[in-house]
C-alpha cells in the first residue's frame, strides 16, 4: 500500500492565530446545540414520553420507555434451547464449560427420562440434571454457543437483566428455558417483552 | 541381536520381540486398538501395518517379530530387517482403517464418556481422513446390558476383542464372544450367562473407545476434568495401586495404575466401585460427647480433649496406666497406628494395645492369569501388627471383659463401621470409650467421645500390604467430615497428656517408624514412591 | 435612623442577595453546562430530574452532602480542609464590587422599619474607589486554593496540576491586568460604577476589540476552563488538583469553579458591555421600571457570556502546555503590551481633538 504524504503548514499565519479555526469549531458545536436544543427546549415537560424527538436528531435513548432493539447477532443474555418435543436439546456434554474461559457453567448430567424411547440414539440418553450459568461471571464472548454440538445454548438479545443478590444472578435450567420461550422468535424487545424472573 | 533399521534409525534389539513392542521402547508410536501388552495378540484391527522391507505386503506391526536374516538375505549387507512407519503407503493405509473403523461407528462424542480418552478419537485426528465419504446410514444397534456392572454400547464397538481376550486369558470365564457376520458383528455374552465375573469392571478399562462402560461412572464426569491422585485400594490386602479420579471433592471412579509386582495392570469389581462405601457414609462431622443425661451432644475438640485427659488421669490415679487400653486398627496408616502405639507406651505409659480387624471370613481367588483377591479384606493388618506388636485384640478384649481395663482408646476406619461381634456387651463395661472413626456408626454412637477423622481420599499415609509392600496414599479430595485428620486428632490428644510431645507430619511420622520398627528400616516417603517398597526379605524372614 | 445603621442594614440585604444569586445561579449554570454540553454532542443530557431536569443540581448537591468525607490517611490534614474554603471564598468575594444594577435615587423616601432615606441605594454591593484593583487581588487569591489542595493531597498528580495552574496564572495574569489596563486608559477610573457610569457616557470599550479579545481569553484561562484546564485534565492527571476530594469539600471546589464562571462573565459584562447599561435608552427616565429593566439586561449578559464560557469548553481542545505557555509569553503578552500603547495614543489623540 503506498503512503499517502501529508504536508502541514505548521508555521502558516493562518495556523498561528488559531481564530479560523476555533471559529469553525465553535460553529460546528452551535449546530448541533441548535438542532437538539431547539427541540429540547419547548419539549423539556414532554421529553419525559419517549420519542418525541426523532431518534436520527439525538443519541440519547429513553430507556425504560424506549428500548434499544440490538443488533442481530449481539451477544446478551443465554438461553437453553428445546426440541419440538418441548424437551431440552441440551446433551450435558460439558462442551460449553469446558470452553468458557470465564468458567461459569457448571452442569451435571445423568439419564435422561425418555431415553428408552431411543434405544439407538444414545445423543437422547443423556441431559443435564443441573444447568447452571453464573451471569455475574460470564464475560459474553459467545465460544459457548460456538461450542454447543446440539445448538442448545444460545446467547440472546436481552441485555437488560440484572438481580438484587448473587444467588439470583445463576440462571438455571428453569430460567434459561423461560428465556428461550421469550426469545424464540427473536422479538423480545419489538414486542415488549421483559423478565418475569425473581430477582 | 539382529541389527535393524527402523525409520531410518539403526537399533540392535532382541530378537523375538515385535516391531510394536521395539517401537514403543525407541519412542515412537504405532497406532493400534487390539493389542494389549498384557493380552494375546490377535491382529485384527490392521491399524498398526508398517512397511517391512521385503515383504510384499504391509506387515501388522503387533504381530512381526524381529527375526535374524541369513547372511545372503541381509538388506544393505548389514541390516536384518528395514522397517518404515511413515511411507505413503502406511500413512494411506492407516486412512483407509479409520474410515472403515468409523463406517457405523456413530458421532456421539458429545454423550459418549470415553470421549477425551478415546483412542478412536485420537488417531481420528492423528492419522484418521477428516470426513466421511459413505453416503449411506450406519447400521443401528442398540445399547446392552452385559451385566451388572458394565453396559455395551453396540454401535460404537470397533470389534478389536479385548474384552474377549480378556474374559477368556486373564479371567479363564469365556463370558463373551463375537456373534454374526460383517457388518452384524457384535460383543455377546452367552444366553443366560451375564458378564459378572469379579474382575469385569477392567473391560471398560481396556475398551479402546466408549462400547463398554461401566454403569458407575456413566454420565458421572467428563474426563478431561477429572483430576487423579495416586493412591491403594483399601478393598483387601493385596493394595492394588489405582489412581482415584475426581471431581470436586467428590471421587467419582478408581481405575488401576499399574505396578508389575501387585497388580499389573488390573484391580478387582469389589475395589474399583468400593469407595462408595466409603464415600458414602455418615460422617462425624463434629466431635461429639454423651452428655450427663445419656444423649450425643456435638462439642468441640478443645473441650472433648481436655475432658477426657481429666477423667483419664481420674482413672490412672485410681487404677495405675494398666487399666488404660489401646486399640489400633487394620484400616488405619502405619503412622496412626504407630501414633497410638507412642501413645500407649510413652506418654500413658500403657502396654494394653491390641490390633482390631475383622475376622477373615472368604477364601483368596485366584484367576486364570494369577490376579488374586484376598480373603483378608483389611489393607494393612501386617503393617498394624507390626507396629502395634499385636496380632489381635483378645487380650485387651479379655482385660476388659474381667474389669482390668476401664478406659479405652479406639481407632476406627473399618468400612461398615459398627461393632466387631462381642465388642458391642463388651464396651458397656467401660468407663471411659473414645474412638477416632470417620463414619457415623453404632461404635461412635455409643462412644462417650467420638472425636472424627478423615477417611483414606482426604488423608496422606502408608499401608503394607500383604507381600509386605509399603505403598504410599494421597491425599485427593478435602475433608467432607471433620476439619482435623486422625493423626492430627492423635496428635492433639498426646499433646495434652504430654506437652513435650513434637508434633509431626505423616512424612516425618514414617521416618520415626524407620528409625524404630525394624520392618522399615531405611524407608521414607520419597524411598517408596510410586510403586511402593518391598520390607527387606530376611528380617520378614526371621520375624 | 442614621447613615451609618442604614447603609449596614442595605450592605447585609446586597451581600445576601449577590450570595444568594451567586449559589443559585452555581446550581442553573451547571444544569446549564451538563444540557448544553449534551445538546452539542446530540445527547438529551440530565432530564428526568423534576421538571425537565431543573432539579438535577440540587439532587447532585444532597447526594455530595451526604457521601462519606473521606480522608486520605497520607494528607497533610490542615491544609486539606482549608484549601476548598480558599477556593471557594476569593469566587464568592469577588462578586462584591460588580454593580448590578443603576443607583436608585430613594435619598430622602421613606421606608418601613428604616425610616427617611438619607442615600441613594447603590445597586453594588461595595462601591470602593479601587474595585477593578480590588477584583485582580481576589481573583488571584484562587489560586492559593488550588495549590494547596494540590499539595496536601501527597499525590504526584495532584501537586503536577497545582504547579501547572500556578503557572498558568502567573503567565496570564500579565496580559489580563495589561488589558485591564486599557480599560482605565479610557475610564480614567478603577471604580467600577465610574466604568460603567463612563460607557454610558461614551461608548461601550467592546469597541477596543483586541482589548476585550484579550481579555476574554484571559479570563478562560483565570478560571481554569477548556482549553485552558491544564490542572485538571483528566487524561493526563486523573483529576488534578481535586483527585483526591470527596463529598463536599469537591462540591466545593465545583462550586468554587462556578462561581468563578458567573463573576468573570459579569466582569466582562461590566468592562466592556457597560454593564447594566441598555444603549440608546435612558433608564433614569423609567424610574423603577428602568431600574428592574437594567438590572434583567445585565443577566442577560452575562448569562450570553455563561453561555460562551460553556460553548468554547464543549468546542475547543485543550492546549499542550507548551502551547500553552507559547500562546501566553509570544502571542498574547506583546499584543496586550500593543494594545496598552495604541489604546493610549488613541486616548491621547481623542482627548486632543476634542479640546
Amino acid at each position: 500500500m503506498a503512503t499517502k504524504k501529508v504536508s502541514i503548514n505548521v508555521k502558516s499565519v493562518k495556523n498561528d492565530l488559531y481564530l479560523v479555526e476555533v471559529f469553525r469549531g465553535l460553529m460546528l458545536t452551535l449546530k448541533h446545540f441548535m438542532k437538539i436544543g431547539a427541540h429540547a427546549a419547548y419539549q423539556a415537560p414532554l421529553e419525559r414520553r419517549a420519542g418525541k424527538i426523532s431518534t436520527n436528531k439525538r443519541a440519547t435513548i429513553q430507556y425504560p420507555e424506549e428500548k434499544w432493539v440490538p443488533y442481530e447477532k449481539y451477544r446478551g443474555l443465554h438461553r437453553l434451547n428445546k426440541d419440538e418435543q418441548d424437551r431440552t436439546k441440551c446433551v450435558a456434554c460439558e462442551m460449553c464449560s469446558t470452553a468458557c474461559p470465564a468458567d461459569c457453567i457448571s452442569i451435571e448430567a445423568e439419564r435422561s427420562p425418555w431415553a428408552d424411547e431411543y434405544p439407538n440414539d444414545p445423543k437422547k440418553e443423556k441431559h443435564p440434571k443441573k444447568y447452571e450459568i453464573d451471569i455475574l461471571r460470564c464475560i459474553f464472548c459467545g465460544f459457548c454457543e460456538e461450542a454447543c454440538p446440539c445448538e442448545a445454548i444460545e446467547l440472546t438479545e436481552i441485555y437488560d437483566f440484572s438481580a438484587y443478590s448473587r444467588e439470583n444472578a445463576i440462571y438455571d435450567k428453569e430460567k434459561l428455558e423461560i428465556v428461550y420461550e421469550l426469545t424464540k422468535d427473536g422479538k423480545y424487545y419489538q414486542e415488549g417483552r421483559s423478565l418475569d424472573l425473581e430477582f | 541381536m539382529p541389527k535393524i533399521k527402523l525409520d531410518g534409525k539403526i537399533l540392535e534389539v532382541e530378537a523375538g520381540k515385535t516391531i510394536l513392542q521395539v517401537a514403543a521402547e525407541n519412542g515412537k508410536e504405532i497406532p493400534h486398538y487390539c493389542y494389549h501388552p498384557k493380552l494375546s495378540i490377535a491382529g485384527n484391527c490392521r491399524m498398526c501395518l508398517v512397511e517391512v522391507q521385503g515383504m510384499p505386503k504391509l506387515q501388522t506391526a503387533c504381530s512381526t517379530p524381529i527375526g535374524n536374516a541369513p547372511p545372503h538375505r541381509k538388506i544393505d549387507e548389514e541390516f536384518d530387517m528395514v522397517i518404515s512407519t511413515k511411507t505413503e503407503e502406511v500413512v494411506e493405509s492407516q486412512k483407509s482403517i479409520m474410515e472403515f473403523l468409523l463406517l457405523n461407528h456413530p458421532l456421539d462424542c458429545p454423550v459418549c464418556d470415553q470421549a477425551g480418552e478415546c483412542k478412536l478419537q485420537d488417531y481420528s485426528y492423528d492419522y484418521g481422513r477428516g470426513f466421511r465419504r459413505a453416503i449411506e446410514d450406519k447400521t443401528p444397534k442398540p445399547k446392552k446390558d452385559l451385566g451388572p456392572n458394565i453396559s455395551l454400547y453396540t454401535q460404537r464397538c470397533i470389534l478389536c476383542s479385548r474384552c474377549v481376550r480378556f474374559c477368556d486369558e486373564i479371567v479363564g470365564e469365556h463370558e463373551l464372544a463375537i456373534a454374526n457376520r460383517g457388518h452384524k458383528d457384535e460383543i455377546v455374552t452367552y444366553p443366560g450367562k451375564p458378564l459378572k465375573n469379579r474382575l469385569s469392571g477392567n473391560v471398560a478399562d481396556i475398551c479402546p473407545v466408549g462400547a463398554l462402560v461401566t454403569k458407575d461412572f456413566l454420565f458421572s464426569a467428563r474426563v478431561w476434568n477429572l483430576k487423579h491422585t495416586k493412591s491403594v485400594c483399601t478393598g483387601c490386602s493385596a493394595g492394588c495401586n489405582i489412581e482415584v479420579a475426581h471431581l470436586d471433592d467428590k471421587v467419582k471412579r478408581f481405575k488401576p495404575r499399574e505396578n508389575e509386582e501387585v497388580n499389573e495392570v488390573w484391580i478387582c469389581d469389589d475395589g474399583r466401585f468400593g469407595y462408595h462405601a466409603i464415600q458414602e457414609v455418615e460422617r462425624v462431622k463434629k466431635p461429639r460427647k454423651i452428655d450427663a443425661n445419656g444423649n450425643q451432644v456435638d462439642t468441640n475438640l478443645r473441650d472433648a480433649i481436655s475432658e477426657i485427659v481429666e477423667k483419664v488421669s481420674q482413672v490412672k490415679k485410681v487404677w495405675r496406666a494398666k487399666s488404660i487400653g489401646f486399640l489400633g486398627s487394620a484400616h488405619a496408616s502405619n503412622e496412626e497406628n504407630f501414633l497410638l502405639n507412642k501413645f500407649a507406651n510413652k506418654i500413658i505409659g500403657s502396654h494394653n494395645v491390641g490390633l482390631r480387624a475383622p475376622e477373615i471370613t472368604e477364601d483368596e481367588v485366584e484367576f486364570k492369569a494369577g490376579f488374586k483377591i484376598y480373603g483378608d479384606k483389611t489393607p494393612n493388618r501386617k503393617g498394624a501388627s507390626q507396629i502395634l506388636k499385636a496380632e489381635n485384640a483378645y487380650q485387651v478384649y479379655n482385660k476388659i471383659k474381667h474389669g482390668e481395663i476401664k478406659v479405652l482408646f479406639v481407632l476406627g476406619g473399618i468400612p461398615e463401621g459398627g461393632f466387631l461381634p462381642e465388642e458391642e456387651e463388651l464396651f458397656k463395661k467401660l468407663d471411659l470409650l473414645v474412638v477416632i472413626d470417620y463414619q457415623d456408626s453404632d461404635l461412635t454412637k455409643s462412644a462417650h467421645y467420638a472425636l472424627g477423622g478423615k477417611n483414606y481420599f482426604e488423608k496422606q499415609g502408608t499401608f503394607t500390604n500383604v507381600q509386605g509392600r509399603v505403598q504410599r496414599f494421597s491425599q485427593a479430595v478435602s475433608s467432607q467430615g471433620s476439619f482435623l485428620s486422625d493423626i492430627e486428632i492423635l496428635q492433639e490428644l498426646m499433646t495434652a497428656f504430654d506437652s513435650h510431645w513434637k508434633e509431626m507430619m505423616p512424612s516425618e511420622i514414617l521416618i520415626q517408624i524407620a528409625k524404630e520398627v525394624k520392618e522399615y528400616k531405611g524407608m521414607s516417603l520419597f524411598k517408596i514412591g510410586d510403586l511402593g517398597m518391598l520390607q527387606p526379605q530376611e528380617v520378614l524372614e526371621t520375624v | 435612623m442614621d447613615i451609618a445603621t442604614q447603609n449596614l442594614i442595605f450592605s447585609v440585604l446586597k451581600v445576601a442577595l449577590v450570595i444568594k444569586v451567586l449559589l443559585l445561579g452555581v446550581t442553573m449554570v451547571i444544569l446549564a453546562e451538563r444540557r448544553f454540553s449534551a445538546f452539542m454532542q446530540d445527547r438529551l443530557g440530565p432530564n428526568r430530574t423534576f421538571y425537565g431536569g431543573l432539579g438535577q443540581s440540587f439532587a447532585d448537591g444532597i447526594k455530595l452532602i451526604l457521601k462519606e468525607d473521606v480522608i486520605p490517611t497520607h494528607v497533610d490534614k490542615l491544609t486539606y480542609m482549608i484549601a476548598p474554603i480558599v477556593m471557594m471564598t476569593p469566587a464568592l468575594m469577588t462578586g462584591a464590587v460588580i454593580p448590578f444594577g443603576p443607583t436608585i435615587p430613594i435619598a430622602g423616601i421613606s421606608l418601613p422599619f428604616i425610616g427617611e432615606n438619607l442615600t441613594p441605594l447603590v445597586l453594588q454591593v461595595a462601591d470602593i474607589n479601587v474595585g477593578l484593583l480590588y477584583f485582580v487581588a481576589i481573583a488571584s487569591i484562587g489560586v492559593y486554593g488550588i495549590v494547596m489542595g494540590g499539595w496536601a493531597q501527597n499525590n504526584k498528580y495532584s501537586l503536577l496540576g497545582a504547579l501547572r495552574a500556578s503557572a498558568q496564572m502567573v503567565s496570564y495574569e500579565l496580559p489580563m491586568g495589561l488589558a485591564l489596563v486599557t480599560v482605565v486608559l479610557m475610564s480614567g477610573s478603577l471604580s467600577m460604577n465610574e466604568i460603567v457610569a463612563h460607557q454610558q457616557e461614551t461608548f461601550w470599550y467592546v469597541l477596543n476589540f483586541p482589548a476585550f479579545m484579550i481579555f476574554l481569553i484571559t479570563i478562560f484561562a483565570e478560571t481554569n476552563r477548556l482549553p485552558f484546564d491544564l490542572a485538571e485534565c483528566e487524561q493526563e492527571l486523573v483529576a488534578g488538583y481535586h483527585t483526591e476530594y470527596s463529598s463536599m469539600k469537591f462540591g466545593m471546589f465545583l462550586l468554587a469553579e462556578y462561581g468563578n464562571i458567573i463573576t468573570s462573565s459579569a466582569l466582562v459584562v461590566t468592562l466592556f458591555f457597560g454593564g447594566w447599561d441598555i444603549p440608546f435608552v435612558d433608564e433614569s427616565a423609567l424610574g423603577l421600571f428602568g431600574v428592574i429593566l437594567s438590572m434583567s439586561v445585565f443577566g442577560l449578559k452575562t448569562s450570553i457570556f455563561i453561555f460562551i464560557f460553556i460553548w468554547v469548553r464543549w468546542s475547543l481542545p485543550r492546549f499542550r502546555y507548551d502551547q500553552l505557555m507559547n500562546v501566553s509569553w509570544k502571542g498574547i503578552l506583546p499584543l496586550s503590551i500593543l494594545t496598552v500603547v495604541g489604546t493610549a495614543v488613541i486616548m491621547v489623540l481623542l482627548k486632543n481633538f476634542y479640546h
